[in-house]
């Protein structure tokens, strides 16, 4: 089981969230947009090739990104499921 | 400041469509595409390519399609002429080989690296007056257009010799496979249900100067602007193409609805064209017939700009509207978009270029008075 | 045709391995947006903010080698078969310092980019020339990053891994104060070398004017 604190880690390390800290995000803090954290299309690649390589784990659907991508919580979630 | 006239009096091109322009140009007309599948480039996936069919070397193509519009002129030979190249990759295809073959950098001769790759390749073969070279992603050799026409206008030169080149690289390949806008079939500019553009190799070559020869197209203009959006993605409403397209038409005084033909940039991803068709409907309306030429020549990346400069020459010189092709919904209900090549009379064809960065560039030519 | 380029102010930076920039967050400090820049936007991020009266017009670049970091992190991943990062591939363009200016200024002008080899820093002077007969004020630009990982295998001549240049022009009648020359400074890049030596030496001078030979 991933920890949320390993994955916000992970988050900050291959997003390049300078000087941000795991306390820095909250965990329904909505990912993307502007009243959030701010992540773009393109960082939303990013995020399925991280899933991909640090926790093996696949996103194929990008119907489903905005799901799975909500925010924080709901990516451990998705990441920790039973496949 | 005086202002001569730029004229295109030579020229020649080799892509996926055809080893020459007329190849080329029958081929759009007749809607045969140039693009085929591959699987060696990426692992576990087939993508659509245009790929130039017969194998050759870099310095080759450079030299023999430079020499075809050599000989096409009244020139002898171009130490009177500005090289100016336009390219996004440069010399990419040879390191890469080296690189994967060696996995170290010791062999990599960086003269043959860079951009400048192509303009030292050219003087291993030919003497030029000077050269220079733009690299700006997918506007690279509409960039070197827009100077070599000002090199003109501006009376400092009376030849340029532009050179578009791009070869396939796996950086770009797989570089817009990461960005999930690669295509695994020929391409459908325009249409909704349009999936994605296909990288692509070419050349393309024109020789601009201050006098025109017979039946020659004149180089009326060129257009700049930025979008000052995203590093990848168009603003969605397409105001830095509209901006682009309204300056070329400026340089020659020349309103929208005389336009009678645009080639546009038409790549076939979901961003690219949403946003340019918004640019030219604004600007335009309904009034003029617009094609995209790469569902048959695919994205030849630094070399798109020259390319389809060639195309819009000849859709002149022939008064032949080059057709969309894979077109069968548009997604803008607004634009007039031709469906077959027709024979029609017009004057001034523009063509656009649009570039990661946000860098747009339109060119406008027309049939001398 | 020679025309004769006014250097209204000039900006340099040179860094054997790397060019500390110690006021980039507070330059741009809009994080989400800074953490995507390349060293080299960086570089022209501090020398657009160390240069005078420039207000926002066309600018041209220029760089030999471009994104280096980036095309070699790619040209890796390929070699170890590892995906690539779509982040890396948009960054690889040799215009992409230029345009992080664009988006991070709002510049919607003509903005060009060049790469000519060791003739870079002469190619830039040269189209600056041309356009600045419009008469309009023009930032011209030159960087060069080739501090990446096992760059000693192709290196044997650069001293300065990173370095940028910046100098404002526009055209004069008046006569030049200054020749067009590489810079003395040993190790410099050859590719930007005629416009370091521009600024090295344009505010020592009164008016500092050089005569561009198109």
């Amino acid at each position: 089981m991933v920890q949320m604190q390993t994955l916000k880690e992970i988050l900050i390390k291959n997003l390049k969230l300078e000087d941000m800290t795991p306390e820095d995000i909250d965990d329904t803090m909505p990912l993307f947009g502007e009243n959030g954290l701010g992540l773009d299309s393109v960082d939303s690649i990013e995020l399925v090739l991280t899933v991909d390589k640090e926790f093996g784990v696949k996103i194929s659907d990008s119907k489903a990104y905005e799901t799975i991508f909500a925010n924080v919580q709901s990516l451990l979630d998705f990441i920790n499921a039973p496949k | 400041m005086p202002q001569n006239s730029v004229f295109v009096n030579a020229f020649e091109s080799v892509c996926c469509a055809g080893e020459s322009s007329e190849a080329l140009f029958e081929a759009i007309c007749t809607q045969k595409s140039g693009i085929k599948t591959f699987s060696e480039f990426i692992q576990n996936k087939q993508i659509a390519l245009g790929k130039i069919e017969k194998s050759f070397s870099i310095e080759a193509l450079l030299e023999l399609t430079c020499k075809k519009v050599l000989a096409q002129s009244t020139l002898e030979n171009f130490e009177s002429t500005l090289l100016i190249v336009g390219s996004s990759v440069g010399g990419m295809q040879t390191t890469e080989g080296i690189f994967l073959r060696d996995h170290h950098y010791k062999n990599i001769d960086p003269k043959l690296h860079a951009i400048d790759a192509i303009a030292h390749i050219l003087s291993q073969h030919f003497t030029f007056s000077d050269d220079i070279s733009f690299s700006t992603a997918c506007t690279s050799s509409a960039n070197a257009l827009g100077y070599g026409y000002e090199m003109i206008a501006k009376g400092v030169y009376e030849n340029v010799l532009v050179v578009g080149f791009d070869t396939l690289s796996l950086t770009t390949i797989r570089g817009f496979d990461a960005l999930g806008v690669l295509s695994s079939h020929p391409c459908q500019p325009f249409d909704v249900s349009r999936d994605g553009m296909n990288v692509a190799e070419g050349i393309a070559v024109l020789l601009l100067q201050n006098k025109p020869s017979k039946g020659c197209i004149e180089l009326l203009g060129v257009g700049y602007s930025s979008d000052a959006h995203h590093m990848a993605h168009p603003s969605p409403d397409g105001s830095g193409a509209l901006c682009a397209m309204q300056k070329a038409l400026n340089c020659a005084h020349v309103q929208p609805s005389e336009v009678g033909y645009i080639n546009a940039h038409g790549t076939g991803t979901i961003a690219n064209d949403a946003s340019e068709a918004s640019a030219i409907e604004a600007l335009f309306g309904s009034d003029v017939p617009v094609s995209s030429t790469k569902s048959i020549t695919g994205h030849t990346l630094g070399a798109a700009g020259a390319l389809e400069a060639i195309i819009c020459v000849m859709a002149l010189q022939k008064q032949i509207l080059p057709p969309n092709t894979n077109l069968f919904e548009p997604e803008n209900k607004t634009l007039s978009f031709t469906h077959v090549a027709k024979t029609d009379p017009f004057r001034y064809a523009l063509s656009n270029s649009l570039a990661f960065g946000g860098n747009n560039t339109a060119l406008l030519f027309g049939r001398p008075q | 045709m020679n025309v004769k380029l006014e250097i209204l102010s000039s900006a340099y930076l040179l860094g054997e391995k790397s060019i500390e920039l110690l006021r980039i967050k507070e330059l741009v400090p809009h994080m989400m947006t800074r953490r995507r820049l390349t060293k080299a936007a960086k570089i022209c991020v501090e020398l657009l903010n160390s240069v005078e009266q420039f207000e926002g017009g066309r600018i041209l670049c220029g760089s030999a080698f471009g994104e280096l970091e980036t095309t070699a992190t790619i040209l890796n991943a390929i070699s170890d078969e590892q995906p690539l990062s779509p982040t890396d591939f948009q960054n690889s363009v040799y215009n992409t310092a230029v345009s992080y200016l664009s988006i991070l200024y709002h510049n919607h002008n003509e903005i060009l980019t060049l790469s000519c080899g060791d003739k870079t820093a002469l190619s830039v002077l040269k189209a600056g020339a041309l356009k600045a007969l419009d008469g309009d004020i023009l930032l011209l630009l030159c960087f060069e990053t080739l501090n990446i990982p096992n760059i000693e295998q192709v290196n044997h001549c650069v001293n300065y891994l990173e370095s940028g240049v910046a100098l404002v022009v526009k055209v004069t009648e008046a006569k030049a104060t200054l020749s067009l020359q590489k810079s003395s400074l040993a190790g410099v890049p050859p590719s930007i070398s005629e416009m370091v030596h521009i600024a090295q030496h344009a505010p020592t001078l009164e008016r500092a004017i050089v005569e561009v030979n198109l």
